[in-house]
């Protein structure tokens, strides 16, 4: 009796609790709805605060910039300047002797024409190590990955001599001496860099990932390898190629030790040894150099822009993250 | 037959990857490195060159800013003036570091440059490989060379940088233009804490130190982050040289550096000193009273401070007979070529550059100070030492003071050892014993480990 009892109670307090939750259902919907908006706003502040922080050095750069000398080294630094200086902007442009014109030419020049080549050199060993089947393959990829490792700076030295002792170039006889090589020259600036081991493994990477049926049906057509990586890979894999363009284009734009070694001539030095021109070991003219940082960085900013969606899937599809 | 056929198409893509590896590597190849053939050159034989008009030189330095503004200058007024008609072609080359690994690598490959500029660390290594021409025969010249009034002419810790015990008793280089580090004060709030002159020796400096916190609260003086160059500073004033790489000794572990040690330690622990990354921004904004650095930046203080308050730059207090403070920067040096013409027209270069109307012009244009006194009369530079008394206290005050550490190899790795270890005590996570007994120790293996010449 007594358990019936308890079981009568509980089922009397289960069923008075129903109403009370039917007319409390509106509420905690409100209150989901107030939470997700809440979540959405503190997440959006959260991204507007990333965002501020990582636009503040380019903001810095532009306000600095715009400073004298003697208010770009005060501290506390002013956030805005006093009085804008645009004319920094003409005195860094025309400050180095062959004018910051010059440079844009020579890193322009630089950027596309090695990037256009270290493309090619990608596409063409990534579809190899990728695509066919010959001796050594895994090998010989994994030589190539493991150029990667290489620092810079051990491969100076041997590349100045690569491109000094070029044979029939600059003067140099048949076994590359007697002359200049490909030193001092746009050629010397750019040839170290034409294969890159990143190009090779990314472009490797997404071509693995289209199926072989594609290779199967355009073989049926009588396509050749090359129609085959023309047509159908580059297209389904543009994302990694414009992710290979972009760090090709970028890396040849900041490109600054090469340059300063493989090169004397003011005339043929790209944007980044301008910018030295503002700096050195006894101080640096700020105000002019972040004017011509200014300037500078517009070019891969904008490309980045361009290609900023097939960039991000690019290197998200493909494995490769920060 | 399919399967041979098929191994056989498969080897021309093994044979382009292993060239495009070849290209990826770049191996190095068979490097044609200068030997010093006129190593032997006599100054008879010099005197018997005729130099052919138009010769050309390569130069390389590190400066930009208003020093490359000034080499170009210089090296037009040269090419434009000197009588062979040589013509010197001129190139940045970035920092010291970039310098000498640019250097290097035309040692390997080929087409160095005909005058670097370099530390004496640099020259003792292209010693080493027998790639730098000894100066000697070009001094004594009748022709070419220079006269004992003009060796006398030039300032004293210059000209002997130029010839170091390290370099048995050869002259390997040539003045470029150089600094000195020095104690900059700003006279106003002197006067505000009742502070009459900059300190002559290092108790006062504490004193004054003292003194300016309790009347100003301003901390007395900024150090950089580079310890080394005020710990040896204090260390030579007191007449002790921190270290002797013929010996392989070291006086890190004497009296002597425990009190340097302990005066840093004291600074610190009283807030009368502080460290900046720029202690020229910390100056000139009138944070600090004082910034021990390099006199190259006097031309750039008077342009940022202007007319806002009355400073001007001393000596590092001296407890010796003898007043010793930091001489900065590098020299010019001849990288041996096949050609002795070459080398003749790159010492002439040189020479003209170490003159006295180049040092006026660079010593007017730059905060370097001349490396000849004579410079001080011409017209251009007495002008702008008037105009600017600034730049004549740092060559008067300090400058003529200023000699080299001793060159080693192990240099810049000491350098860097007691720059941490003197950080350390400064932070208090050493005692100054501690501290020295380490350094002591740690260079003492450096120099052991270094190849000396």
């Amino acid at each position: 009796m007594a358990i019936q009892s308890i079981a009568r109670d509980q089922r009397d307090s289960t069923d008075s609790s129903k109403p009370a939750a039917r007319t409390s259902t509106p509420s905690s919907d409100e209150l989901g709805r107030w939470r997700r908006r809440a979540g959405r706003v503190i997440l959006y502040l959260l991204l507007a605060a990333g965002a501020a922080i990582m636009l503040f050095p380019f903001f810095w750069m532009v306000s600095s910039s715009l400073k004298t000398f003697q208010e770009v080294n005060l501290s506390p630094p002013t956030l805005f300047p006093a009085d804008p200086q645009w004319s920094n902007y003409a005195d860094a442009w025309t400050a180095p002797p062959s004018g910051f014109a010059r440079y844009f030419l020579n890193s322009l020049l630089v950027a596309v024409v090695g990037t256009s080549l270290q493309l090619f050199t990608g596409l063409t060993a990534a579809y190899a190590f990728a695509r066919m089947k010959f001796r050594f393959n895994n090998l010989l990829f994994v030589i190539v990955l493991a150029t990667m490792m290489i620092p810079f700076e051990a491969k100076i030295v041997p590349n100045y001599v690569l491109i000094r002792q070029i044979p029939l170039t600059g003067g140099n006889d048949l076994l590359g001496a007697g002359g200049s090589g490909l030193y001092d020259t746009y050629a010397g600036m750019i040839l170290p860099g034409v294969a890159s081991a990143f190009a090779i493994f990314l472009l490797r990477q997404a071509f693995m990932a289209i199926p072989r049926d594609y290779w199967d049906a355009v073989r049926m057509d009588g396509a050749s390898h090359w129609t085959f990586l023309w047509r159908v890979l580059i297209p389904m894999t543009m994302p990694a190629v414009l992710t290979v363009v972009l760090f090709g284009f970028l890396a040849r734009w900041n490109e600054l030790l090469w340059p300063l070694i493989a090169t004397q001539s003011e005339s043929i030095r790209p944007v980044q040894l301008g910018l030295m021109s503002f700096s050195g070991d006894e101080g640096s003219l700020y105000h002019l150099l972040m004017a011509a940082t200014t300037l500078v960085a517009i070019p891969g900013i904008i490309f980045f822009l361009f290609v900023q969606r097939r960039f991000i899937e690019g290197l998200t599809a493909f494995g490769v993250k920060g | 037959m399919t399967t041979k056929n098929s191994s056989r198409r498969n080897i021309l893509p093994s044979i382009v990857l292993i060239s495009s590896l070849l290209v990826t590597s770049c191996a190095a190849g068979s490097g044609s490195q200068a030997g010093s053939e006129n190593a032997g050159a006599t100054s008879a034989g010099i005197d018997e060159t005729t130099l052919p008009e138009g010769v050309e030189i390569d130069f390389w330095h590190i400066q930009a800013t208003i020093y490359g503004e000034a080499i170009t200058e210089m090296v037009e007024e040269f090419n434009a003036t000197n009588e062979w008609g040589i013509v010197v072609n001129e190139s940045f080359k970035g920092s010291y570091q970039e310098l000498n690994q640019a250097v290097r690598a035309s040692l390997a490959g080929g087409g160095s440059p005909d005058v670097t500029m370099a530390y004496e660390n640099d020259t003792l290594e292209y010693l080493a490989n027998d790639v730098i021409v000894p100066l000697d025969p070009y001094l004594e010249s009748e022709k070419y060379g220079v006269t004992e009034e003009e060796i006398d002419d030039m300032v004293d810790g210059v000209l002997a940088r130029q010839r170091v015990d390290a370099y048995n008793g050869s002259t390997l280089s040539w003045p470029h233009g150089n600094s000195s580090m020095g104690m900059y004060y700003n006279a106003d709030l002197f006067k505000k804490a009742g502070i009459e002159a900059p300190p002559a020796d290092w108790d006062e400096f504490m004193e004054q130190a003292r003194q300016m916190k309790e009347e100003t609260g301003l901390p007395y003086v900024a150090l950089g982050t580079g310890k080394n160059g005020i710990y040896y500073n204090i260390m030579r004033s007191k007449g002790t040289t921190p270290y002797d790489p013929e010996a392989g000794t070291t006086e890190f572990a004497s009296p002597v550096s425990i009190e340097a040690l302990e005066l840093l330690a004291g600074l610190y622990e009283e807030e009368l000193a502080y460290t900046a990354a720029d202690t020229e921004q910390e100056f000139t904004n009138e944070r600090t009273a004082s910034e021990i650095g390099t006199t190259a930046r006097t031309s750039t203080k008077i342009e940022q401070i202007g007319d806002r308050f009355d400073w001007t730059v001393a000596l590092t207090p001296q407890e010796s007979e003898e007043p010793v403070t930091q001489l900065f920067g590098g020299n010019h040096v001849i990288l041996a070529s096949d050609d002795s013409e070459q080398e003749l027209a790159a010492w002439l270069f040189m020479r003209w550059f170490a003159g006295t109307d180049a040092q006026a012009i660079y010593a007017a244009r730059t905060g370097y100070s001349p490396a000849v006194e004579s410079a001080l009369e011409t017209e251009l530079l007495t002008t702008n030492y008037e105009e600017n008394p600034q730049k004549a206290a740092a060559f008067e005050n300090v400058f003529v003071n200023a000699q080299i550490m001793p060159p080693t190899a192990a240099g810049n790795a000491i350098d860097d050892m007691v720059t941490g270890v003197v950080e350390e005590v400064v932070l208090g996570r050493l005692t100054p014993q501690e501290a020295a007994d380490r350094m002591d120790a740690e260079a003492t293996t450096l120099l052991a480990s270094a190849p000396q010449n």
